[in-house]
């Protein structure tokens, strides 16, 4: 009790990224983020590390990508208007394989959109924003306890897989308030070291192997590094060759596809028995946590799954919960993003989707009145 | 009716996401769960703007308030927007300086007080929120009036002038009823 504290999403968000190691902050502040900014502007300075304000977005990125070159785990934080100007950088941080970090707290949309209300439409953005084919990992904090734990687990992933990692919050997980305990991270739970031994002459900045992806090796070492956003070499130099082009690129979808299963987080409510079940992420999990409540209490076997990793979408999951039950509904903030993905797994369960885009949570009254006829 | 859904209700700059804060670091270290959350305007002051606050015994799924079961309206508009759908049993505390057209089918219990003129004799307007936030405490006892003392110690206590203001316009409300 005597540590619980009273705390914001995004500050949470700041503290999870500072306590996996993150030393450097560079964004250009929008809502509902803009906490994040702010958080890191005070708490940096006290750990050694750095926060500039950028003139734009893709200039934040580009400074965080530059810190993570030289050695240092960096993070930006922003919401939609500012994802879409960040694209160009997120292609080029997967393509150069630089880790890093973006927060999305996603907001209506498109574009201005509704600038301080919740929205969950940014999640196909993650996936499929920036050019060409490629995986991406982002994980969706439903909590102020998630955003600490899944913004941490974000960085472990950027530097294990040597990629971008999106932490996709939104407008009401970033704003709300909620009682946590912070705990320490284990020593196995910390983002890997970038540890680089052998003879400089035989490092290779990449080697095309989803199962022994090679550190970065930070700028000014001994180990040069060469990077570039075309297709290129092991040594880093551009290569067009039609069959290195397809190397590239599968490369860069399996190093994460192929790791799946240590990729993908979710979490069970009820789910033990559940025969109407919720498959959800974000914001809008705690609605369907509040319609599970709701219909348990009235002799309803409901259950939510709530996916914590949204990409690589956690197939393997989604799919035993298709099968376990009578009735599954997808409730989110978006015309049905997820549920498609939901919808692709789906070999003949009842499916609804829930979607809501007037800038406000879904209350699980709505959810429950979406599935009444169904049951 | 339990009283532990709370929605702090009036225009941008009254302080309602403030109060909303201390009210639910006070329920934090009365060791309850709360969550906390807010709807406002892109404006930085002068539209409606509201804070739920839920405090329980158990996890909260869901962190927006379904029943309004205490409503603290600073504002006309805050006021129009609640007292039609407040039930039986529940409590409705306004700023009567600032709402003056009230609802006469209303079902929840009215109190109305100048949070305002008292917080302005006390030398800051701006704790008109923390008056009323001391008449929600001593008519719900949700929380205890030590609980919010040291919620408000902890968070002006860097600052003695603050910290007088705004504890005596929380213990003027609180014996206001």
């Amino acid at each position: 009790m005597s540590n619980m504290k009273f705390m914001q999403g995004n500050e949470a968000v700041a503290r999870g990224a500072i306590a996996a190691g993150a030393r450097f902050f560079a964004g250009y502040p929008i809502t509902p983020s803009s906490e994040i900014a702010e958080q890191c502007s005070l708490l940096l300075p006290k750990v050694g590390g750095t926060f500039i304000q950028m003139e734009d977005e893709m200039a934040s990125l580009a400074a965080v990508e530059g810190a993570s070159c030289a050695g240092v785990m960096g993070f930006t934080a922003t919401s939609g208007p500012g994802f879409c100007i960040m694209q160009e950088h997120i292609g080029h941080a997967l393509m150069c394989e630089i880790p890093c970090v973006i927060v999305v707290v996603q907001r209506g949309g498109p574009s201005t959109g509704l600038a301080t209300k919740p929205a969950q439409g940014d999640v196909m953005q993650a996936r499929w924003g920036c050019n060409g084919d490629h995986s991406i990992i982002a994980l969706s904090p439903s909590s102020v306890e998630e955003c600490y734990e899944l913004t941490a687990k974000a960085f472990y992933f950027a530097e294990k897989y040597r990629t971008p990692v999106i932490v996709l919050s939104d407008g009401i997980t970033g704003k709300m308030y909620e009682n946590v305990n912070l705990r320490e991270l284990g020593e196995d739970e910390l983002p890997p070291k970038r540890e680089i031994a052998g003879d400089p002459a035989d490092y290779r900045t990449y080697n095309f192997d989803p199962d022994n992806i090679p550190p970065l090796a930070p700028f000014g070492t001994a180990w040069q590094t060469h990077l570039s956003s075309a297709m290129h070499n092991e040594l880093g130099y551009s290569f067009g060759a039609p069959e290195n082009a397809d190397r590239c690129v599968r490369y860069l979808t399996d190093k994460i596809e192929k790791h799946i299963d240590e990729i993908t987080m979710t979490r069970s409510y009820e789910m033990e028995d559940a025969d109407v079940v919720f498959i959800s992420y974000g914001c809008s999990a705690r609605s369907a946590r509040g319609a599970v409540e709701k219909l348990r209490e009235s002799g309803v076997k409901a259950g939510l799954l709530q996916l914590q990793t949204v990409w690589p979408f956690p197939k393997k999951e989604v799919t035993a919960a298709l099968g376990q039950a009578k009735v599954v509904a997808v409730p989110e903030l978006n015309l049905g993003q997820i549920f498609q993905e939901v919808a692709a797994c789906n070999k003949g369960t009842k499916l609804i989707s829930i979607p809501k885009v007037k800038g406000e949570l879904l209350t699980p009254q709505e959810i429950i009145d979406a599935i009444k006829e169904e049951m | 009716m339990s009283k532990n859904q709370i929605v702090f209700s009036g225009v941008g700059g009254q302080g309602l996401v403030s109060c909303g804060k201390i009210m639910g670091a006070a329920a934090i270290i009365s060791g309850k769960n709360i969550a906390m959350t807010s709807a406002y305007g892109s404006e930085a002051r002068g539209t409606f703007t509201k804070s739920d606050l839920l405090i329980d015994e158990k996890p909260i799924a869901f962190p927006q308030v379904e029943e309004e079961q205490v409503v603290m309206s600073l504002a006309q508009v805050a006021y129009d927007r609640y007292a039609g759908k407040m039930k039986e049993g529940s409590f409705m505390v306004y700023d009567s300086d600032e709402v003056k057209t009230l609802l006469e089918s209303c079902k929840a219990s009215q109190y109305g007080f100048p949070f305002t003129k008292i917080a302005r004799e006390l030398g800051y307007v701006g704790a008109a929120n923390l008056v009323a936030a001391g008449v929600i405490v001593k008519l719900t006892g949700v929380l205890t009036k030590e609980c919010m003392e040291q919620a408000i110690t902890e968070k002006y206590g860097s600052k003695p002038k603050a910290l007088d203001i705004n504890m005596a316009a929380f213990r003027t409300g609180y014996d206001l009823v």
